[in-house]
């Protein structure tokens, strides 16, 4: 393999070289998951922490990526992050992650050197004992490491000649600026240690295809047919959704799948805005079908946008998103790690850390609009809970009932790659062939594009990526 | 890199080449961890086992350091080590960890071969199914390893042209001896399996520098001045101010306090015999004004005292004075490459750290005392590792294991390329990683010797030259 340019490419084990066949090994091999750990994480924008989780002037959090620590602080000069590490003989500094270093700013625990929230050194302890030349001031300040936020969350790169995080994410700010992301706040938090690779994990979140036998409540029971054509006794291949009967029909099956989602994510369509729907069940609405289904939506945008609005929520302008977009896919993926759910004013969010080739950190957050000036607790990280805990919300404990066998079917002798649809499950493999272009040694800016196709939506198709 | 006379060494990655600063790769790098399987471990003089363990003849404890075993046995004809490899098809003969072979001798559990407490082969089974070359005797025995015995333990060797122990642990031993360490008997061991490289391990014991933050008991407060030095910021004074002793009564209350401390803090070290000598003589001793000549005393006295009052008890300790004179000791003595002692009095704490994988290690820790002659002790094995914040640990060593692990965690920070260590304290850090990049790049014998003579030092030193 040879870059355009004529520099020979690094060698990537179990490539993807059919772009809808991916090789199995990608999601278990040693090599590969080290080689990830060489060169995709250490040059890659990652969703560090929520800025709620940092409300306050001091306040930090520490993010762990593999076996780095970086600790993210809200200081009095705005967002910094530092890499975790005392300048003398690298103890980690700061501990339990999270807490307030506004007035003691970090300690080393092991010999006592301190630092300040800004991260300048401001204690050695016995100075004497070192040469000078080890305490040159200019190299006795916390390392820093590059942070930018968006969407309400800082996001940090370990590599200093990235491009800016909003170059790399262009044009998925544009689709989801609109709908003011940066107003959502956390209302719950959970997560789970599952145990597959971190990318068999996202990639259950990159197509609908799955819903019909996953989430089967997700489909209105009339709208699937007169059988259902996932049953045993079923032959017919045709996917035969009943057409509305009628205006009522389709009012009644839309806020039945309003509450189902609601219910199903505990979140994402937030009961208040299902409640909302319900208000609508009976207004006038043209006989005509298709009219009937705009004017039902457009109401419903405008009545979650106006008492939204009326409540001090910085409900974005849902009217003219509905009708003039930019359009947001309901799952919105930031590569590598972290994707949004936007429908309304509230959305679901998912982060996934690798952990081991086989193990992955997986959280859900539920984001929804708080009153202007509201005072929220501050949010820490949740404790793992089991995957098949029963206090997970129906849908996400759908998806993890899948994943580990899937993790497990993986490795099935014989079974040497997953085929995908090449119209759907595209995203899939233009994430693939992104981390092989990181592996490889792709150069730099046409990383930056990819990552710019890549942080792309549901059911997307196979995408060149530019190289 | 050249070697003077030599030739060409090999060339070692992530060198120390500023001996202030060390390198971080070399506490987590794959291939630094196998240069050092290949080059350092095979070639030194490793503290295989306490001779406690094997107090009768047969008796044999296994010392595992990475992939090799090899058995210690006190036979016969004194200590004796062997590969644990029977000479057939390879199986370790020996398992289980320890064991008495006077009457049964070793026997491999694949086709039952058979070997003497002495190490010969005492039994081939059909030996008619083997050619003559297959059996020649003087190829049949065990395959011996180099042992020594000196500090009540026995050392191991896996090189055959390594020099002596005692070339190499000079004046170490010396400075040792005045205590009679090597009548010294385990009172318990314990261990633990450390998140963290073993080099990382054994120098959070290199420095004091670390006590005032670390183990912030073993400084009385009255000691401490009147602010605390690692107090909030506003505190924070740039140097260490101690109080000065007000009277002669309080220095010795500060001493005994901190006897108490340090025993408490190691559930040994200094023993609860030492403190009740110190509290019994306390008021009698009488005391001059001046406190640095009331020091001098109260230290004199209660070494005299705790000598007088062990020798009764038929207990085999120095005269502690006079083993002062000799040779003032310092708190922690390393044995290069993975031993230490804490000499107080008549007891120490020992450690022994092995290195299990780039970043973990076994971790053990001994206290150690000298017991009446004649005292009869239990065998004692090897212990199972029990969890390093587990509440069985003394609050000393749980101090230490609460920093270790963040430290192998730190040290990955990115951008974080070396340790920077004070020249004046931090130096013993520097000397041993030199040390092991001699061994590493092929240093001549005789120079890694005598640099190993210097490493074998007291904690807290200077950084030295080791003489390449």
């Amino acid at each position: 393999m040879a870059d355009a340019a004529g520099a020979p490419l690094r060698s990537v084990p179990f490539p993807v070289t059919n772009p809808e066949r991916i090789p199995v090994q990608r999601y278990y091999d040693e090599d590969f998951y080290e080689l990830e750990r060489k060169y995709l994480w250490p040059r890659v924008w990652q969703m560090a922490c929520r800025l709620e989780e940092i409300p306050e002037v001091g306040d930090w959090v520490e993010y762990k990526i593999l076996e780095w620590s970086v600790i993210v602080i809200r200081t009095a000069s705005g967002v910094k992050a530092f890499h975790n590490t005392c300048r003398h003989r690298g103890v980690q500094l700061a501990s339990g992650g999270h807490g307030n270093c506004e007035v003691q700013g970090f300690q080393c625990p092991f010999h006592g050197w301190r630092w300040t929230m800004e991260g300048k050194n401001s204690f050695v302890f016995k100075p004497e004992l070192f040469s000078d030349e080890q305490l040159d001031p200019a190299d006795l300040d916390l390392i820093p490491c590059r942070v930018e936020l968006w969407g309400g969350c800082a996001f940090i790169n370990f590599d200093d000649s990235a491009a800016p995080f909003i170059e790399c994410i262009k044009p998925y700010a544009e689709r989801l600026d609109p709908r003011n992301v940066e107003k959502l706040k956390i209302e719950w938090w959970v997560s789970t240690e599952l145990p597959t690779n971190w990318k068999l994990a996202m990639e259950a979140f990159m197509e609908g295809y799955h819903v019909m036998r996953t989430h089967p409540q997700l489909l209105h029971p009339r709208r699937r047919g007169d059988k259902a054509q996932y049953g045993p006794e079923m032959r017919d291949q045709a996917e035969r959704l009943a057409p509305h009967k009628d205006v009522r029909e389709f009012v009644d099956q839309t806020i039945h799948n309003l509450r189902t989602l609601s219910v199903g994510m505990a979140g994402m369509i937030h009961e208040t805005e299902v409640d909302i729907a319900e208000t609508l069940r009976d207004i006038e609405l043209p006989e005509d079908l298709p009219s009937a289904e705009v004017e039902w939506y457009r109401r419903l945008n405008e009545e979650i946008m106006v008492r939204g609005r009326e409540q001090g929520l910085a409900m974005p302008d849902l009217v003219n998103l509905f009708f003039n977009g930019p359009r947001a896919y309901p799952v919105e993926f930031c590569f590598p790690h972290y994707f949004l759910l936007p429908v309304f004013g509230a959305m679901s969010s998912y982060r996934i850390r690798p952990l081991g080739p086989e193990k992955c950190l997986f959280e859900l957050y539920s984001l929804r609009m708080y009153p202007e000036g509201e005072e929220r607790p501050r949010p820490t990280k949740p404790v793992p809970m089991p995957h098949d805990s029963e206090d997970w919300p129906p849908i996400p404990k759908q998806d993890y009932s899948n994943l580990p066998l899937q993790q497990i079917g993986l490795h099935g002798r014989g079974f040497e790659f997953m085929r995908l649809s090449r119209d759907v499950e595209g995203l899939i493999s233009n994430y693939q062939r992104l981390i092989d272009g990181f592996l490889g040694g792709v150069e730099q800016d046409k990383l930056t594009k990819g990552i710019q196709v890549c942080c792309d939506g549901l059911d997307v198709p196979i995408k060149d990526l530019g190289f | 890199m050249a070697d003077a006379g030599h030739g060409p060494m090999r060339p070692v990655p992530f060198p120390v080449t500023n001996p202030e600063r060390i390198p971080t790769q070399r506490y987590y790098d794959a291939e630094f961890f196998e240069l050092e399987r290949e080059y350092l471990w095979p070639r030194v003089w490793q503290m295989a086992c306490r001779l406690e363990e094997i107090p009768e003849v047969g008796d044999w404890v296994e010392y595992k350091i990475l992939e090799w075993s090899i058995i210690v046995i006190r036979a016969q004809s004194g200590v004796k080590a062997f590969h644990n490899t029977c000479r057939h098809r390879g199986v370790q003969l020996a398992s289980g960890g320890h064991g008495n072979c006077e009457v049964q001798g070793f026997q491999c559990p694949f086709h039952g071969w058979r070997w003497t407490m002495e190490g010969k082969n005492s039994f081939v089974f059909k030996p008619e199914l083997f050619s003559d070359e297959q059996l020649d005797p003087a190829d049949l025995d065990l395959i011996p390893c180099r042992v020594e015995l000196w500090g009540g333990c026995a050392f191991i060797n896996m090189d055959p042209d390594a020099a002596p122990l005692m070339e190499h642990i000079q004046p170490y031993a010396d400075r040792l001896d005045t205590r009679n360490i090597g009548e010294m008997k385990m009172e318990w061991w314990v261990s633990t399996i450390l998140p963290t490289n073993w080099k990382l391990a054994m120098e959070a014991f290199m420095e004091g520098y670390h006590t005032m933050r670390t183990h912030p008991q073993l400084v009385h407060p009255t000691q401490r001045g009147d602010k605390a030095v690692y107090g909030p910021r506003e505190f924070a004074d740039a140097s260490l101010r101690l109080k000065p002793y007000k009277t002669s009564r309080e220095m010795v209350e500060n001493a005994i306090h901190q006897m108490k401390t340090l025993s408490i803090g190691m559930g040994g070290m200094i023993h609860a015999t030492d403190i009740a000598v110190a509290e019994a003589i306390k008021d009698e001793v009488e005391l001059p004004d001046d406190i640095q000549a009331a020091e001098i005393h109260w230290y004199r006295t209660l070494n005299d005292e705790i000598t007088k009052r062990a020798r009764a008890r038929g207990v085999p300790i120095p005269d502690l004075n006079e083993a002062a004179a000799k040779h003032v000791i310092s708190p922690v003595q390393f044995c290069f490459p993975h031993y230490f002692l804490l000499p107080v009095y008549g007891n120490a704490s020992s450690y022994r750290i092995r290195p299990l994988t780039p970043e973990t290690c076994l971790f053990e820790l001994y206290s150690l005392t000298l017991m009446p002659e004649g005292h009869k002790q239990p065998r004692l094995t090897a212990p199972e590792p029990i969890p390093h914040d587990d509440p069985r640990f003394p609050p000393i060593p749980l101090q230490d294991y609460s920093n270790l692990p963040l430290q192998q965690i730190g040290l990955h920070g990115r951008g974080f390329e070396f340790m920077r260590l004070a020249r004046d304290v931090e130096g013993l850090i520097s000397n041993y990683h030199r040390l092991i990049d001699g061994f590493l790049s092929g240093v001549e014998q005789d120079k890694l010797v005598a640099a190993t003579r210097i490493v074998s030092s007291p904690f807290e030193v200077a950084i030295e030259d080791i003489g390449f």
